[in-house]
């Protein structure tokens, strides 16, 4: 099998396992991976271009910015930063290196919840998403 | 003279001590002897000189007498030196002898003083070690009594809570036995399509619940399910697990599984843990996969039945190896934590019951999970025909009641032609009318029947309502009025009533005849499998192959429209729910606003059709649209949140007013809640449903909502109106709530990681034991 195959592969698993997650969590608007970059991976449920960016742009934002924070404030890593609004949370997780995962919820999502499948999800897809794989989704 | 001595003993002795370390002899008593003899030697040899000069002296010259004096005194001298010397030879002598008697005799006190003193020291220490060994023994006893003790503790315990495991999952499935049986009296009397069509989710529901009832007696160690006596046909047994799952609709089940039978005992155990392998395979493939479960006998007699899913797999190969161990364990460990664990310790105990071999096998993608049952739990196909079709007819009577009869009826007469009445007659009432749509087919005759479904497929897969509604085509259609509508409830019914064969005799059908030659060209999408949720895939007789194909040409003709042919097949809500899930699955994930899948239901939903297996599919594939993936059981909001969002998709294709779910009572506003924001802000919903549900502005401040539940949207047909009770103390944040989100999310992050790092710590076990 080659390396294009199998990212096909992976990325398909990618898109499922995302699409499960929002079925699986009560709640969940949408849940996108973004690269740190601010350059949306995936997104679940599928937004159009324009939604997708902003929301891309807006998670890689408050994970650079909470990096940056977190440097500066000689504190460890990120674990997660959760905005916590009138009528939802964004809550943005690391996942794997050079990637984030953000998870928009509805006002009375159980977070206890959702952050479970965010770690989850961390953890069984954070080291597929490597550098070429995140080429092969946003080319 | 005590000053030189002193110091001269201790030098002797060591002396002596040294030259007796070494192999010299010590001054021996005979040398002693020697210096004595000398000594005397000495004195003999100086005294006859002596008396020689007493003699001289004596004489009377008296120069004589001087010379004689002279020399006695020289003499004298001598003697006296040699009389000292001889005395001095003598008392060494005598005192070597008896200093060395002294020094050895005190060599050996002392010698004997530290023997006592080292035995008394090696009894003291032995006595204290056998002081130290009671002690430990002592202890050691009342550390075992003490186990005992607490393991006596624990297996009471243990023995309570599997009693209280055991006593509570025997109550929950006496309720749930009492609910289907409920549920089942209800269907048998229910008329009303879209009542019908809630009961048999219900039941599905049901099902499920039951399932995980005995999951929860198999963990304990109990038995459920009693012996029977009656043996099971095997497709019975593949149907009942593919009806206890929850998305039995991606199962396919092989055409040409073996006409056998399981026996009855074996029955139960054997479709529950089909039912785990396919309930893990369908979790663990895309939702859009199909389940493959098919079966073959071996030349030793035995029956292999495979379950394959294009899912995961499992990553490391090694982990494979790892779970085939613990499914050959008759007693494996408890299951830690996952779920999957869960389901293959309840594989394993169910497969260690009655001797069966479970494997799981990884491919290129996915996995396959090999189930071999032995020739023991396995009766001929010919023998118990009769029986089972006898208990199957028993059966359709008790679970389907008079509708089955009927569409049993118009399937008997339309097959009393040729002679295969009995075995269509009896397929169909156990199918509970699936058969009669087949039947339905089949008046319409054989090839005439394919021209309308075929252009229903002709034009790309877009089902025609004619083709969606099952309807036979042609001269079949006025029959087929009333029998679509069995036909099309039976298979949404029958999902979960598959589970019923093997347990409790209610459904047990006469064995299927080789589907595959009955139909040479199915459907390509279907390939040559037989939808499970067909699984009312009609039971006929080898003589009733033309009723088969009949059935079947149409759905081959219909090409690609996969549900056009499943409902042809009289399957139609089965497959159309089906057919719904695979393509409501697209525009989901893929392309938003996509029109054509969730036109099926629309279709079905805007023309009134009363059929409970219409409505059916409508449900459910707008349950799938709104969610995504098709898992179904899904709790209200989304329920509803479907039919917005079909409504989008669609436009006005149809009435939202025909949809079911509009009208679903309590779903509707909960749903509301999350859906409608978009459409009451007036957004257009550009990108279709879920992006609206997503980005779009938040409803506006008033208290108390009131949604047109589609006046917003441009193309809106006739809808409801909900209104929803205003959540104004959501507004603002106070630190209450600020606590208990981030505790919440600290505290699911906590597990979620441990669960993550759990998960990577086993893959990364299983993968350096493999690559040692």
């Amino acid at each position: 099998m080659n390396s294009a195959q199998d990212h096909r592969d992976t990325i398909s698993s990618l898109r499922w396992m995302l699409d499960n997650f929002t079925a699986e969590v009560p709640g969940v608007r949408s849940v996108v991976v973004v690269s740190v970059d601010g350059l949306p991976l995936l997104a679940a449920p599928p937004q159009s271009a324009s939604a997708g960016e902003q929301l891309a742009t807006v998670v890689s934002g408050i994970g650079g910015l909470t990096n940056g924070a977190a440097d500066v404030m000689d504190a460890g890593r990120v674990k997660q930063t959760m905005v916590a609004m009138a009528d939802g949370c964004l809550v943005v997780m690391q996942a794997g290196d050079g990637s984030l995962l953000g998870v928009l919820t509805e006002p009375d999502c159980d977070l206890s919840v959702a952050a479970y499948h965010m770690e989850l999800f961390v953890g069984r897809v954070g080291h597929v998403l490597t550098p070429g794989l995140r080429g092969e989704l946003t080319g | 003279m005590r000053t030189p001595v002193q110091p001269d003993r201790p030098e002797g002795r060591g002396a002596r001590r040294r030259r007796g370390a070494r192999p010299a002899p010590r001054t021996s008593p005979r040398a002693k002897a020697a210096y004595l003899v000398v000594g005397a030697a000495v004195l003999a040899a100086g005294a006859p000189a002596l008396v020689g000069a007493l003699r001289a002296v004596r004489a009377t010259d008296p120069e004589t007498r001087a010379r004689a004096a002279s020399a006695l005194q020289q003499h004298g001298a001598l003697l006296v030196l040699c009389a000292v010397l001889a005395v001095g030879v003598v008392v060494y002598a005598t005192r070597g002898v008896h200093g060395d008697d002294a020094a050895d005799a005190a060599d050996g006190r002392a010698r004997d003083r530290g023997a006592q003193a080292a035995a008394a020291e090696l009894a003291a220490v032995r006595a204290e070690l056998a002081a130290a060994k009671e002690s430990h023994v002592v202890e050691r006893d009342s550390l075992l009594r003490e186990r005992a003790a607490l393991a006596e503790r624990i297996g009471g315990l243990q023995a309570s809570v599997q009693g209280t495991f055991v006593g509570l999952s025997r109550r929950t499935l006496g309720l749930v036995e009492r609910q289907l049986s409920f549920i089942d009296e209800l269907e048998a009397h229910e008329q009303e399509p879209g009542t019908l069509e809630t009961l048999f989710r219900l039941d599905h529901l049901a099902s499920c619940m039951r399932r995980h009832s005995e999951n929860l007696l198999v963990l304990a160690g109990a038995d459920h399910r009693g012996t029977r006596r009656a043996n099971v046909p095997l497709i019975d047994v593949l149907r009942a697990a593919v009806g206890e799952i929850e998305s039995y609709q991606r199962v396919v089940v092989s055409p040409d599984v073996p006409q056998v039978h399981v026996t009855g005992f074996a029955s139960g155990d054997a479709s529950h843990l089909l039912a785990e392998l396919l309930e893990n395979a369908t979790s663990c493939s895309p939702p859009a996969s199909e389940v493959q479960l098919t079966g073959r006998l071996l030349g030793t007699g035995d029956l292999l039945l495979v379950v394959r899913d294009e899912g995961i797999g499992i990553s490391p190969p090694g982990r494979v190896d790892d779970l085939n161990a613990r499914l050959a364990d008759a007693d494996p460990g408890p299951a830690p934590r996952e779920a999957l664990g869960l389901g293959m310790y309840v594989v394993a105990r169910l497969a260690a019951r009655h001797g069966v071999g479970v494997e799981l096998r990884h491919r290129d993608r996915g996995l396959d999970a090999e189930v071999r049952l032995p020739a023991r739990l396995l009766v001929g196909g010919t023998g118990s025909d009769a029986e089972g079709g006898a208990v199957g007819g028993g059966g359709a009577g008790a679970a389907a009641g008079g509708r089955a009869a009927g569409a049993g009826e118009a399937v008997g007469a339309m097959g009393a032609a040729d002679g295969v009445a009995a075995g269509a007659g009896a397929g169909v009432g156990a199918g509970a009318g699936v058969g009669a749509g087949v039947g339905a087919g089949a008046v319409g005759g054989g090839g005439q029947a394919a021209p309308l479904p075929g252009t229903g497929g002709a034009d790309g897969g877009r089902r025609t309502a004619a083709a969606e509604h099952g309807t036979p085509p042609g001269p079949g259609t006025d029959t087929g009025a009333s029998d679509v509508r069995h036909g099309g409830a039976a298979p949404v019914r029958l999902g979960p009533q598959r589970s019923a064969p093997p347990f409790d005799g209610g459904g047990v059908r006469p064995s299927p005849p080789p589907f595959a030659s009955a139909r040479p060209a199915v459907a390509p999408r279907t390939g040559g499998w037989v939808r499970a949720e067909a699984g009312m895939l009609p039971r006929r007789r080898p003589g009733a192959t033309v009723v088969g194909g009949a059935a079947g040409d149409p759905a081959s003709a219909a090409g690609g429209g996969l549900i056009a042919g499943a409902a042809v097949h009289g399957a139609a809500p089965g497959d159309a729910v089906r057919g719904a899930a695979a393509t409501g699955a697209v525009p989901g994930r893929t392309v938003a606003g996509h029109p054509a899948p969730v036109q099926v239901p629309a279709e079905y939903a805007g023309s009134g059709h009363t059929a409970s297996g219409q409505s059916a599919p409508v449900h459910v594939a707008a349950e799938q649209v709104g969610s995504g993936p098709p898992a179904s059981g899904h709790a209200a909001p989304v329920h509803v949140a479907a039919g917005p969002a079909v409504a989008e998709h669609t436009g006005s294709a149809r009435p939202g007013s025909g949809h079911p779910a509009a009208g679903h009572p309590g779903t509707g506003p909960a749903a509301l809640s999350t859906v409608p924001p978009a459409r009451a802000a007036g957004g257009a919903a550009p990108a279709g449903a879920p992006a609206a549900r997503t980005l779009a502005p938040q409803r506006g401040a008033g208290a108390g909502w009131s949604v047109p539940h589609a006046g917003a949207t441009p193309a809106a047909g006739v809808r409801s109106v909900v209104a929803v009770p205003a959540q104004a103390e959501r507004r603002g944040v106070d630190a209450r709530e600020v606590r208990r989100l981030l505790g919440g999310l600290q505290q699911g992050s906590r597990d979620g990681r441990r669960a993550a790092a759990a998960e990577a710590a086993t893959w990364d076990a299983k993968e350096q034991g493999a690559s040692t």
